[in-house]
């Protein structure tokens, strides 16, 4: 517990590791911070060109959905992937200054919440320039999805970042590993689509796997926000997958302790090796 | 042991000893490993960079540490500096410890100077406020004007060691560990960065620091250790100890 004291008394540098990422990213770039609300916007336009000129997937509005679970896995993807790195390539630094190393993960985490976050606003915009009515009561439950994506995150980014100072090989794990996550995950084909589907071809156990997967029940909670428009009679998306599952509340609850066992594990091992960074390369 | 001190030391090193496991034995991927693990731990090398060091340093006193390069002088400052654990041994401090142990730690060429020195002076732990308070200090003891709004990518070698240097005597910590810092910058520069530390030492910071410079440790240390390979081969005065290594290394 000392080292999360430490940390909180080093809360400034964390500022400024988080400001030196969001600084350097767009570093000779003339347009600067607008490019983390231009790049979503172009991400829009290309899944709406797509989805509703390009191809039939039978699923009205499509590209509005597909948008706002897309945005929270590449936060996701993306900070895991940034995270992995944050620790092994500031080595030098670590072997010149002691700080608590928990604010190199921490502060990748950071961007991409920072950037995240701009996705959103940029999401919401569109919503409201298309006048999509958003399922309102379901915001709290979605705001406790994020927070458990966040916390399982986390977790996984102590014990990645950590373990790739030793082993470059965990990143290359990586890539192919989110690489087949986001195909398992409920972002491209949508979640009462695939539960519908699963249990035609594959045996029952598949559909516990599939809504095991800590990230799967938060990303169903996000596509709760938007009304379930396919012909029946709820317009509630959460209505839906309870038919499909009845137990969907439980997955939930599980996949927030899963992600808690996942951040006690990875501060545990995070803690066990950080002592020994500077002693790599 | 008579001495007539109530404060307790600031630097407490009890039997220390480091060992490294020397780099060409670094293990890169999962397949070395297991490769490793197969093949039992052979061709191991140790280097054992300390062994058995003992020393504690008072408040407000400075210490000299002399030897040779490869004589665990660096190591023993950053065992100090907590960067990494002894292998054996224990060290005590008392108070924020600053290691400098290379100048401008953390600068990123891409950000302006003002950034750096917000970004570096975070890194030694110093708050927001702290550092909004000493800026000004900073900006004018770097002498580099205008530039500091510049990215640090422009600056020559000879303006970086400035504004390193500018941040690292203004972080006021308890215990301050230089490595070989001194001497840098130009003549001027230099002169101002002597009488800088006197005034950090005048105001009670303990420092300990490894020098090559004998004339200038002996001016500020009343105290000096030298290391061979790892060992400590005598621990008194600085003049008597910088006289008997010189005797030796000649």
């Amino acid at each position: 517990m000392t080292e999360l004291a430490e940390a909180w008394r080093y809360r400034d540098l964390l500022f400024n590791f988080v400001r030196r990422d969001l600084k350097i990213r767009y570093k000779n770039s003339v347009l600067g911070f607008a490019w983390s609300l231009l790049n979503p916007l172009f991400q829009i336009l290309v899944f709406v060109l797509v989805f509703r000129y390009m191809i039939d997937v039978g699923t009205k509005n499509y590209s509005a959905k597909l948008f706002i679970v897309m945005l929270p896995w590449t936060f996701f993807s993306q900070a895991l992937l940034d995270g992995a790195a944050s620790v092994a390539e500031q080595v030098d630094l670590i072997k010149k200054v002691y700080f608590p190393r928990l604010l190199l993960p921490l502060s990748t985490l950071g961007s991409n919440l920072v950037h995240f976050g701009l996705g959103m606003v940029v999401l919401a915009a569109y919503y409201y320039l298309r006048h999509v009515t958003l399922a309102w009561p379901h915001l709290g439950l979605a705001l406790v999805g994020l927070g458990i994506m966040i916390t399982f995150l986390f977790g996984l980014l102590l014990a990645v970042s950590s373990l790739c100072v030793y082993y470059n090989d965990v990143k290359f794990m990586l890539m192919s590993l989110i690489q087949a996550w986001f195909f398992l995950s409920p972002v491209l084909l949508p979640a009462d689509m695939v539960m519908r589907k699963l249990p035609e071809k594959l045996p029952a156990f598949c559909k516990v796997l599939y809504l095991l997967n800590p990230v799967a029940p938060p990303l169903i909670t996000f596509s709760s926000l938007l009304p379930y428009d396919q012909p029946g009679d709820t317009n509630d998306y959460l209505v839906v997958i309870s038919r499909l599952e009845p137990h969907f509340m439980t997955y939930f609850a599980i996949s927030a302790v899963t992600a808690l066992v996942t951040l006690v594990a990875g501060f545990v091992i995070f803690r066990r090796l950080q002592w020994h960074f500077a002693e790599q390369g | 042991m008579t001495e007539q001190v109530s404060a307790p030391p600031a630097v407490v090193v009890e039997g220390v000893c480091k060992e490294f496991m020397l780099p060409h034995e670094r293990i890169v991927t999962v397949k070395g490993a297991l490769l490793k693990a197969l093949r039992g731990r052979t061709g191991k090398e140790r280097f054992v960079a300390l062994r058995d060091v003992s020393f504690s340093v008072q408040p407000g006193d400075t210490l000299g540490i002399i030897g040779t390069n490869g004589s665990g002088k660096s190591t023993l400052l950053s065992l100090i500096a907590r960067i990494y654990p002894p292998s054996r041994g224990r060290i005590r401090t008392r108070g924020r410890v600053c290691g400098l142990l290379g100048l401008g730690a953390g600068f990123n060429p891409e950000l302006s100077g003002r950034d750096n020195v917000f970004l570096n002076a975070a890194l030694y732990g110093l708050t927001r406020p702290q550092i909004r308070e000493r800026y000004q200090a900073i900006a004018d003891f770097s002498e580099l004007g205008d530039f500091l709004l510049a990215p640090v990518r422009t600056y020559s070698s000879g303006m970086y060691t400035r504004l390193g240097f500018a941040v690292a005597v203004h972080l006021s910590p308890e215990v301050l560990l230089l490595d070989e810092v001194l001497s840098v910058g130009d003549y001027h520069f230099g002169l101002k960065c002597a009488a800088r530390l006197d005034q950090i030492r005048a105001a009670g910071t303990t420092v300990v620091l490894v020098s090559h410079q004998m004339a200038q440790l002996e001016r500020i240390c009343q105290r000096a250790i030298w290391l061979h390979q790892g060992q400590v081969m005598m621990d008194g005065p600085s003049p008597q100890v910088v006289e008997e290594y010189l005797r030796k290394c000649s």
